[in-house]
Formats: C-alpha cells, structure tokens, sequence
C-alpha cells in the first residue's frame, strides 16, 4: 500500500488546488459562452443597424421632384456604389461573427473539460479491478485462497483512486487554462474591439432615428404651431432619450457580460483566490488526506 | 462510455496552420505576425514586453484614429440630417442631399476598413484557437480513456479467473 500513499501525497503536493481550476474554468466557460453570443447578437443588430442607417438617410434626402433622366442616371451609379460598400459591411460583420462563434466553440470545449471529472467513473473501475483480483485470487488457490484485499481496503482503494482522478483532472483544467491563456486573452481583446465598432454602429442608427423623430414629431410641428397633448409626450420621448442616452437591449447584455468575462479572466492570470475558491482548495486536501487516512485504516485492520 | 471522436492531430497540419497565421499576417500591415502557439504556451501571459505588443498597440492607435474619424463624420451628418429640407430652396437642397450622400459614402468606406482589419487580426488568431479547442476535447478524450482502460483491465481479470475456474 506504499505506492498507494506515494501517489496521494504526491497528489496533494501537485495537486491541491484542483477543485479551484475546475470552478474557475466552469466560471470562465459560461461567462465566455456568454460574451461570445452576447457579441454575436450585437453583430447582426449592427449589420442590420449600419443598412438602415444609410437607408433612412437616402429616404430624407430624396430628390424633389421632378427628377431628370440625367439625375437618374446619376443616382443609379451612387446607388450602386453604396450598395458595394453595403455588401462588404455585411460580409465582414458575418466574418467577424464566424470569429466570434469559434471562441464560443472554445469555451464550450472548456466547460465539457470541466464538467469531465471521470472521478466517480474511475472509482468505480478501479473498485472492480479490485474485486476481480480478489476473484481471481480465489479462482486460482482453487477457491481456498484467502481474498488478497479485504472489503475495506477495495473501498479505500477505490476512494483514493477517485481523488487522484479528480486531482488529475483538475491538474489538466489548470494547465489548459495556463497554456490557452495569452491565446484567448487576445480573441478576448479582438471580442471587445467587435463590440466597439458594432455599437457605434447601433448608436449612431439610434441617434438617427431619434434626430428625425424630433424633426417630424417636435420641430417642425412646434414651428408651424401645430402642437397639442400628443406633441407633448413625443417631446418628452425624445428629450428623455436625449438626456438618458440611447440604450439597446443587445449592447447592455453584451457589456455585462463582457463586464463579467473581465473581472474572470483578471482572476485567472492574477492567480488571485477568492474564499470561495480557497474553501474548495482546502476540501481537496481534506478528501486527499481523508482517502489517504482510509487506505491507512484498512491496512490496520488487515 | 468513449462515444466522442477523438481528434486526430498531424504535426504537418500544425505547421501549415503557422504558415497561413504568418501569410495573414503579412497581408495585413496594420497588424504583426500572431506570436507562435508554441512559443506561448510554455510560457505565463506576458503582456507588452515583446517587440510585436508595440506593433500591436501602434496598429490599435491608428484603429482608434479611423475610428474617432467616422464618429466626427457621424456628427457632422447628424447635424446635416437636423436641417429641415423644406426650408432649403432648390439649389440648397441639392447640395445638402449631396453633402450628406458624400459624408455616407466616407463612414461606409471607413467603417468597411475598420472592419476589415479587424476581422483580419481575428482571422490571424483563429489556428490557434481552433487548435486549442480541439487539445481541450483531446485531454476529456484521454480522461474518459483511461476509464476504459480500467475497466477493460477489470473484465480482463474476469475472463482470466472464469478460465482458471474452468481449468481447475
């Protein structure tokens, strides 16, 4: 049973903080799955924010009638031409989106990693492997061997290999999120990038509608003095948003969960512990040392 | 108990990844080559002590400029748009409706280069994230493996004391 008290003392000497990277890493995937789709639903509302903001332009400034074959002529070609650049906008924010929808695919791989303890599965394994050496002991003395581990130790040993599992996964969690670190540390900042030029995208199609809200609804009906009960709540609408500023559901979603991805992520390449994660670090060790104080009991016993 | 597919990683197909990272990254100016995946991966998060993070940064203030330029080209259109067309005469109107036509073509291509950019660094990036998803499905492959290992191991013992017990 020597080996046995090897390989748990080395498991806690290596591993003591298991439990801690698998939450952080838990922490980390759904606040990343999070971001990631977040950002992904403020590409399309920009996509779709940028053609409409230049639609709505071209419906004010539309010609006066009447409009002359040599005016049309004209239009056609600048139409044309927005409508290239239009395309391309919409190409690249679906690039930027395919981008985006990759990191999602990594943090989904994360979370699987972490919610892949195989501890429970290899306790139990390793439990039957015991049982069978027993088996086959009493196979071979011709069933008068004495059984080689006693029922306590086979629990022991099973109840070690489990924390050992659980402290080799953890030990894999926390070196994938050490070697991936300066990698989506970078798609991160790439991510908030996305999310700047998507929302002054969104902004400026707010600002636009809100601006000729004001010139249709408050302006121009205050200066021809055609103002009643309606005039006055539209005004309110529009000062209100004015003063308060324009919010869009998928940008404020989008911010907090970056908010959220930030504070995680400096957790994790600070390496700082909160008392959440130390409590988990120290029932680690205690499972170690209780696994290890079990096998030692057994032994006694035998 | 192993139902996933495990991902099956050719040393060449990595090395072709790098290629294409640093091709990429040659097209696009505005950006340095990714650092190499395996230069960084050994390696703690370092942040702004290579040559390349002032390259990064240089390519970011010169983002931050474009894209402070269409903000400016925003508002002045957003200025243009508060005038009340029916106030203008013909000619006034004319060349407002062109001036705001023009400002609209200028934000479109500005946008259209800031995006570009951008995705081109994110596209640069994408080898090595892919490349760290799949290492991420290897290792839970290579945990639910080791299960199986034991508990073939367990229904080998089986087999071996049925036959002892059949010999005997």
């Amino acid at each position: 049973m020597r080996w046995a008290l090897v390989v748990a003392l080395a498991a806690i000497a290596l591993g003591g903080c298991a439990s801690v990277a698998v939450e952080r890493a838990k922490d980390l995937s759904s606040a990343g799955i999070q971001y990631a789709q977040a950002t992904a639903k403020v590409i399309d509302v920009a996509s779709d924010a940028a053609v409409d903001a230049d639609s709505d332009t071209q419906v004010i400034t539309k010609p006066r009638p009447p409009v002359s074959q040599q005016q049309q002529d004209q239009r056609a070609i600048q139409l044309e031409q927005i409508d290239t650049q239009l395309v391309k906008t919409i190409s690249l924010y679906a690039t930027l989106k395919r981008s985006v929808l990759a990191v999602e695919a990594y943090f989904k791989a994360l979370q699987e990693l972490a919610n892949g303890s195989q501890a429970e599965a290899t306790g139990n394994a390793v439990k039957a492997v015991a049982d069978r050496v027993n088996g086959l002991s009493d196979a071979l003395e011709k069933g008068a061997g004495k059984p080689l581990l006693t029922s306590a130790q086979v629990s022991a040993i099973a109840g070690l290999a489990k924390v050992v599992a659980a402290q080799v996964h953890g030990a894999k969690v926390a070196k994938a999120l050490e070697r991936d670190a300066p990698t989506i540390g970078r798609a991160l900042a790439l991510q908030e990038r996305v999310l700047e030029l998507a929302g002054d995208d969104i902004r400026n199609n707010l600002t636009k509608s809100n601006n000729q809200f004001y010139l249709t609804k408050v302006k121009n009906p205050y200066l021809k003095g055609e103002i009643d009960g309606n005039w006055a709540d539209n005004r309110r609408t529009y000062l209100r948003v004015r003063a308060l500023g324009q919010t869009d559901a998928a940008v404020s979603s989008a911010q907090v969960a970056a908010k959220q991805m930030q504070i995680v992520w400096e957790r994790i390449l600070s390496g700082e512990y909160s008392a959440k994660e130390l409590s988990a670090m120290l029932k680690d060790t205690d499972d170690l040392l209780e696994a290890v104080s079990a096998l030692k009991e057994a032994n006694k016993a035998k | 108990m192993a139902t996933r597919k495990k991902t099956v990683r050719k040393a060449g197909t990595t090395v072709a990844r790098k290629t294409a990272v640093r091709k990429t990254a040659v097209r696009s100016p505005a950006r340095p080559a990714a650092t190499p995946r395996g230069v960084t991966r050994s390696a703690p998060a370092v942040r702004g002590a290579t040559p390349a993070a002032a390259t990064l940064r240089s390519a970011g203030a010169h983002a931050e400029r474009l894209r402070a330029l269409k903000l400016q080209l925003q508002a002045a259109q957003d200025k243009l748009l508060l005038i009340d067309p029916n106030r203008l005469d013909d000619v006034a109107h004319a060349a407002w409706s062109n001036e705001i036509f023009e400002l609209s073509r200028a934000i479109n291509a500005l946008r259209n280069v800031l995006l570009e950019q951008l995705s081109a660094d994110f596209l640069a990036e994408l080898p090595d994230i892919e490349d760290a998803s799949k290492e991420l499905a290897d290792e839970l492959q290579q945990l639910e493996d080791a299960v199986d290992v034991i508990n073939a191991v367990a229904g080998v013992l089986s087999v071996i004391a049925r036959v002892a017990t059949l010999v005997a």
